[in-house]
């Protein structure tokens, strides 16, 4: 039987490929998202010894449950969405931070703001932000400011990954980043 | 270079369990069958809301207080008091599983939670007004009123005797000078007494034969019209 060069395959390929009881197709997805999952793990679950081991579970997870996997779908966003679920399980499960059952910001229509109004200079600021206040942000605003700023997604990869309207996307990290702005000041 | 070897550490962990068995794929079925109760639930709760819509209508078409909010500020709130509240917060409930279910989908979260909520009510206020003009209810009830309804008959028996305060429909059986009689839909005989301030609706052109809503409280055996309403008799009534 010849052996599919797995390297070379996309994302969603390796995942099917994956679905077909290829497990090799799943390490080459390991090598792919094994750093930016850990690096979302440690921004997000600031603070938490066992950020490690959730990476662990996302991964173990995402295994599990590939054959709810749809190949004509980006496997990214699938594979957030499984550590975003994941993450906040922790974050629940260690009762330190609040989350809030019904939210505000998903109830109204918002209007749209525009992506990338802050490129440039902006965005260079807010990621130096990032690294002094993200661990003193309220979760529902860390989360998009990670996703938007350290994994470069847009708007609506980020919104398939929460599970929020586009929209909300953009009030959240408009709200995250006044927020860090005053975390950030008020820091001795 | 620090990172590599945490994350073959990582990948050699995942896959180990993988290979140990410890950790296994769930079956395609699996999930078609998750998809599909969703969906069925979804169905189930939807149609469950708009048959509970539709009973609601009818209760309040029966008993008149459907249409006294013509009546100013005590129609209003005649309307309101004999609105079955236990089955709207019986409806609330059944319409937030709804949304959690459907909330699963992108056509749902991708908006704002109100559109959705928006986009249900439309339905099944739609539906259940469609709904309540077929004979289901009627029906129903009737069958419930000779006790051969044994699942639910208790229910229409309960809230089809519950009588709106002060809302009294009927069938004009008299015309008199101060006034005129109905026979409500119980067989009961009541004078209705009429003054100035009697609002008609649409006008005062009464008739016998004519099917309204008393709108007024009882007072030494006669009611005291605020408001008198001709409308259409129920669809499917049958007069006793």
């Amino acid at each position: 039987m010849p052996e599919t060069n797995v390297s070379s395959l996309t994302d969603e390929a390796a995942a099917k490929a994956v679905q077909r009881g290829d497990t090799a197709a799943f390490g080459t997805l390991m090598e792919r998202y094994g750093q930016k999952m850990s690096r979302y793990a440690r921004r997000f679950l600031f603070g938490y010894e066992d950020a490690e081991d959730q990476v662990q579970e996302v991964f173990l997870k995402a295994y599990a449950n590939i054959r709810s996997f749809d190949p004509e779908r980006k496997f990214s966003s699938w594979l957030y969405r499984i550590a975003h679920n994941e993450f906040i399980n922790a974050i629940k499960k260690r009762g330190r931070e609040p989350l809030s059952f019904l939210d505000p910001d998903t109830l109204l229509p918002h209007p749209v703001t525009k992506e990338r109004t802050d490129a440039g200079a902006l965005a260079g600021e807010t990621r130096a932000l990032l690294d002094r206040g993200l661990a003193k942000l309220d979760p529902k605003y860390r989360e998009p400011l990670i996703l938007f700023y350290d994994e470069e997604m847009d708007y609506k990869e980020i919104a398939d990954i929460l599970h929020i309207p586009v929209a909300t996307v953009g009030v959240r990290l408009n709200r995250g980043r006044a927020a860090l702005k005053k975390v950030v000041e008020r820091k001795p | 270079m620090e990172q590599k070897p945490r994350e073959n550490s990582l990948k050699a962990r995942v896959l180990s369990a993988i290979e140990g068995g410890k950790v296994t794929m769930r079956p395609k079925w699996h999930f078609v069958l998750t998809t599909a109760l969703a969906v069925s639930g979804a169905v189930f709760l939807s149609l469950a809301l708009t048959y509970l819509a539709s009973f609601v209508v009818f209760i309040m078409r029966q008993n008149g207080s459907w249409y006294v909010t013509c009546f100013g500020a005590q129609g209003l709130r005649a309307f309101l008091t004999a609105l079955p509240w236990v089955l709207i917060l019986v409806a609330v409930a059944i319409l937030a599983l709804l949304e959690v279910l459907v909330r699963r989908f992108s056509f749902s979260y991708r908006r704002p939670l109100l559109y959705s909520v928006l986009a249900i009510l439309a339905l099944v206020t739609l539906s259940s007004l469609l709904v309540a003009r077929t004979s289901l209810h009627p029906k129903l009830m009737r069958h419930a009123e000779e006790r051969q309804l044994p699942i639910g008959g208790k229910f229409y028996r309960g809230y089809g005797a519950r009588d709106a305060e002060d809302v009294r429909p009927g069938f004009v059986v008299k015309m008199m000078d101060d006034g005129f009689e109905i026979d409500t839909y119980r067989g009961a005989h009541l004078p209705v007494l009429v003054t100035a301030s009697t609002e008609f609706v649409p006008d005062d052109r009464l008739m016998v034969g004519n099917h309204v809503i008393v709108f007024g409280p009882m007072a030494e055996g006669r009611i005291h019209a605020f408001g008198v309403r001709v409308v259409p008799p129920p669809r499917h009534f049958e007069r006793r």
